[in-house]
């Protein structure tokens, strides 16, 4: 920094010390009475608040001039102006302060007598200032009418910087004095008719873009001059407005030019590559300040957004490494249980996980301990000559095989007295870690706690939610001549329970009703209204209504059981042969139809009011379902998003449609990930019916389940290498196979609970589903590709036509599609 | 048509799996592995499948201290037909600790399946493959 409290180092002259050097001069002029006083003052703080970088006075010479012509008499317009002097200038000149004998007062018009005594000559000085153009010729009238800077130097060389340009013109001028080294000046209008200028002799050699510097400097100077002169407050705000025109002409140019420096320094370095290292210095010195400004503020942001633990964790050990610039960094933190047991877990950033994964957990050896008990920060320049290093069996120090650490930083992240966790991170150098990465980290580590408070909080009342729409939404019947299944998703963000539903009933003389509705409204109360009102639904079904008088009737109990609480449905019933279908729609989105041939229609011919509004007579349709025909009943959350109108989600939705499908089960996954994509808004739920073509294509299925031993991945292979055989698909058995071995392996390694494979086969494809229950177990997700079993993941993305997960009740499904036509 | 042991997708869709102490334990195969040496060599004969299951048996013989210590290791995979993942990584893993150490390594007898994975994985760039042991032996020595 070039700045000092109140000095100025010009050897290091940039934007912020332009930004404090005009505060600083606007104060140091404040109240001085007069304008002469003022440019006093100004001579003063140039002479004092410039330093080179050993932090003596920079300018030799100070000068602040004054001028207007002789033959305006000042004095009655400008009473803080006094004239004195005739000819065609009066000119005043102030020296700083501490340059030797001075005295305030007139110079001699056209420089021919100095004024002031100093080293140099008063009229050499303003006769360069008018070679300059900064000062009025003999005269010549007004000089520039703007204000201007100019760096002039002893070889009779100067540079001009005027309006941003840059340029060296040979003057025919006598130079500067000899030995002035070099003469910074600037000058412009005061007011109409008077000008001012101000010149600085200084010891050393300024680089020629210190002029930019200089001219919001001006205009700070002529903003002094003219508040201390009491002139209207139109010319004060016209002068103030100019400076700040000035400085963000400044500003630009100087992110632009920084903007493209960097750029530059990119396109170099492909080109020399030994000064490669260098110019990456140079450029990471740049962004480095900016870099972690930004970074703390989007970590603070982002942890009290993220309500999802897994992510949050890795997001804040992430962020933490970068930030302390260890080689390595973890995270441990304590998870409850179901049963409200502890559990710690961790995560690893900066190395691969594997690095860690033989070794156990961390215990309470002395050095750990006093981070699990939350007792304070343990930053060593070398941990391995700590006094708590060493002294627990087996390993007295770091196990074999363990990373090298010397530099070691441990920061306890405490909410409300309790220690949530930990952060630890490790440089296999002495000495890495500074105060500022500990206060950094520290930062880091209040964010994640109120944030790791947070997500337990949420999770927990997200999972009592979810269960009570477990109740709520009991899993739908298999009915004969049709596929079917169902989604349902909370909102995103919810606390997990919604007024959403779908069911499916199958009646006493073979029809089967198909039912989606959406009780407006979030949380627990939505969802109690949703289970009365799916009770009554079922219950009308039952007694064989029809679909408009069941929508009357429910329009009924809904007004009953919740006055006012808007609830949209969508009702159908299918005949004994799954052809035809009669459906009546309350203020609901229309289902939607694919036939065999792939065309596509929404069944809105008739929609009526939603129910809630009393007993009324809801219009009925009718569309044949055709074999090969699919049929999706859904409810508003899948198409409409804040971001997205809902005629941009319906149009979606039919492209969807009528796109390739396939097994029902892949198509639904597909279709939410595409119109959702996990950020709903709302909650969503999808009925999906799917009518055969004949009964010799129905869908057939294999399911096994095992252990998870490693027996599992053989034997499974086995069992849809026979069964792809027996279905007369043996050409794809060799994929199928590998696609089982891994998607099995992979259960077994890291869910290492029970599994289920199920194969399942239909018209024109294969598809494997892979069932295990570790939704319990947090992801542990590693920072970096190249884990273990990442060409597991690869080969079944290379052989599968389509794969995927999904969440379930207590577990998850991995499936992978192979397409057989 | 399903396979008869199986149950059939009966239970409802969406739920975990069951108990596993009901289960059957899988035992699943094991390799066989015959292993010749020469003066400066061992070539060691895989049959069977090489996957999650049985790479660690694959390791576990391979890693000895005369395994370990031999110039040249091949493994003929001329009676291999699967590789999976867990295998790709073991011979990687084999690869980068003998060349670290000095020592040679190849592949001989790739068939045609495993081929197809290596290939995929890009590992045929990677790893030393030979056509036969014979090949293996002459090519590197």
């Amino acid at each position: 920094m070039a700045q000092h409290g109140t000095r100025f180092d010009v050897s290091a002259f940039d934007l912020a010390e332009t930004v404090a050097a005009g505060t600083h001069l606007r104060q140091a002029v404040d109240g001085a009475g007069s304008t002469h006083a003022a440019a006093q003052r100004l001579a003063d703080f140039f002479r004092t608040s410039l330093v080179d970088r050993h932090g003596e006075p920079a300018c030799a010479q100070a000068r602040v001039f004054l001028a207007r012509p002789a033959d305006r008499p000042g004095g009655q317009a400008d009473p803080g102006w006094p004239s004195t002097g005739d000819g065609p200038l009066a000119v005043w000149e102030f020296g700083g302060a501490d340059e030797g004998p001075r005295t305030a007062g007139p110079a001699a018009p056209h420089g021919s007598a100095p004024g002031v005594a100093g080293p140099f000559d008063s009229s050499l000085l303003l006769r360069s200032l008018r070679d300059a153009g900064l000062w009025p010729a003999d005269g010549a009238g007004d000089p520039a009418g703007e204000i201007d800077v100019a760096l002039l130097d002893p070889d009779g060389e100067r540079t001009v910087q005027r309006d941003g340009t840059s340029a060296a013109v040979a003057s025919s001028a006598p130079s500067v004095p000899e030995g002035a080294g070099r003469l910074l000046a600037f000058a412009g209008p005061v007011h109409a008719g008077h000008w001012f200028a101000v010149a600085l002799v200084v010891d050393q050699e300024l680089p020629a873009r210190i002029t930019e510097f200089f001219r919001p400097l001006a205009h700070s100077v002529r903003l002094a001059l003219l508040s201390a002169g009491e002139h209207s407050a139109e010319a004060r705000l016209e002068a103030a407005g100019a400076l700040t025109a000035s400085t963000e002409a400044l500003v630009t140019r100087r992110a632009s030019q920084l903007q493209s420096a960097v750029t530059e320094l990119r396109s170099t370095s492909a080109q020399l590559r030994r000064s490669e290292d260098e110019l990456r210095r140079r450029e990471s010195e740049l962004r480095e300040e900016a870099a972690v400004v930004e970074l703390l503020q989007e970590v603070g942001s982002a942890l009290a957004a993220e309500l999802d633990l897994d992510t949050l964790v890795q997001h804040a050990s992430d962020a933490a490494t970068r930030l302390s610039g260890a080689a390595f960094g973890a995270f441990f933190y304590n998870v409850l249980g179901e049963t409200g047991e502890s559990y710690l877990l961790y995560v690893i950033s900066g190395v691969d996980r594997s690095a860690f994964d033989k070794f156990p957990m961390p215990r309470n050896t002395q050095v750990f301990e006093y981070t699990f008990r939350g007792l304070g920060v343990v930053r060593s320049d070398d941990i391995t000559t700590d006094p708590r290093y060493g002294h627990n069996a087996p390993h007295h120090g770091m196990p074999e095989g363990h990373l090298p650490v010397r530099s070691y930083l441990a920061v306890p992240v405490v909410s409300r007295g309790t220690v949530l966790g930990g952060f630890f991170f490790g440089h296999p150098e002495p000495g890495r870690f500074t105060e500022r990465h500990e206060r950094l980290v520290t930062g880091i580590a209040s964010q994640a706690a109120i944030a790791l408070q947070n997500a337990q909080t949420y999770r927990q009342e997200r999972e009592a939610a979810m269960e009570l729409q477990r109740r709520l939404l009991p899993t739908l019947p298999k009915v004969d001549g049709i596929v079917t299944t169902s989604r349902y998703l909370p909102a995103a963000r919810s606390r997990g329970a919604g007024g959403d539903w779908m069911d499916l009933i199958p009646l006493p003389d073979g029809e089967v009703a198909l039912v989606v509705g959406d009780v407006m409204g979030k949380g627990v109360r939505a969802a109690a209204i949703m289970g009365q009102i799916r009770t009554a639904c079922r219950a009308y079904a039952q007694l064989g209504l029809a679909p408009s008088e069941v929508l009357e009737q429910l329009s009924v109990i809904v007004d009953d059981i919740a006055p006012g609480c808007i609830t949209t449905c969508a009702y159908a019933v299918l005949d004994r042969h799954r052809s035809r279908l009669r459906l009546a729609v309350a203020g609901h989105l229309p289902p939607v139809l694919r036939d065999a041939q792939g065309s596509v229609r929404f069944l809105d011919e008739e929609i009526g009011p939603p129910l809630g509004v009393g007993r009324r007579a809801y219009p009925e349709q009718e569309a044949h379902l055709a074999p090969g025909a699919r049929l999706l009943l859904y409810t508003d959350g899948l198409v409409e998003r804040r971001s997205r109108p809902i005629d941009e989600g319906l149009r979606q939705l039919r492209k969807l449609l009528a796109g390739p499908v396939g097994e029902i089960e892949a198509d639904c996954d597909s279709w939410l990930d595409t119109l959702a994509g996990g950020q709903h808004d709302d909650d969503i739920a999808m009925l999906y019916l799917y009518r055969p073509e004949d009964s010799a294509h129905q869908t057939l299925a294999v399911v096994r389940e095992y252990p998870p031993v490693s027996g599992a991945v053989p034997d499974a292979r086995d069992l849809v290498s026979r069964t792809m055989r027996e279905w007369g698909l043996g050409h794809l058995a060799n994929d199928l196979m590998l696609v089982t071995d891994e998607i099995v392996a992979n259960a077994v390694r890291h869910a290492r609970t029970p599994l289920r494979v199920e194969l399942r086969r239909s018209a024109d494809r294969v598809v494997l589903e892979v069932t295990d229950s570790s939704t319990r177990q947090p992801r542990l997700i590693v920072s970096r590709p190249e884990e273990f079993g990442h060409r597991g993941i690869f080969l079944v993305d290379a052989i599968a036509a389509r794969w995927g997960t999904r969440l379930i009740d207590g577990g998850k499904v991995v499936w992978a599609e192979v397409s057989t036509s | 048509m399903t396979v008869p042991h199986d149950h059939e997708a009966a239970e409802p869709r969406g739920t975990a799996p069951s108990d596993a102490a009901l289960l059957p334990t899988p035992t699943g195969p094991t390799l066989s592995l015959v292993s010749r040496r020469g003066a400066r060599h061992a070539v060691v004969v895989v049959e069977g499948p090489i996957d999650y299951h049985t790479t660690p048996q694959l390791l576990g013989h391979l890693t000895t201290k005369e395994m370990q210590e031999v110039p040249l290791l091949v493994l003929d995979l001329s009676k291999v037909d699967f590789c999976d993942s867990s295998a790709l990584g073991a011979f990687v893993d084999l690869h980068r600790r003998r060349t670290d150490a000095g020592r040679a390594f190849g592949l001989a007898g790739t068939q045609p399946e495993v081929h197809r994975i290596l290939e995929l994985t890009r590992l045929t760039t990677v790893l030393p493959l030979y056509a036969t042991t014979q090949q293996a032996l002459a090519e590197s020595q």
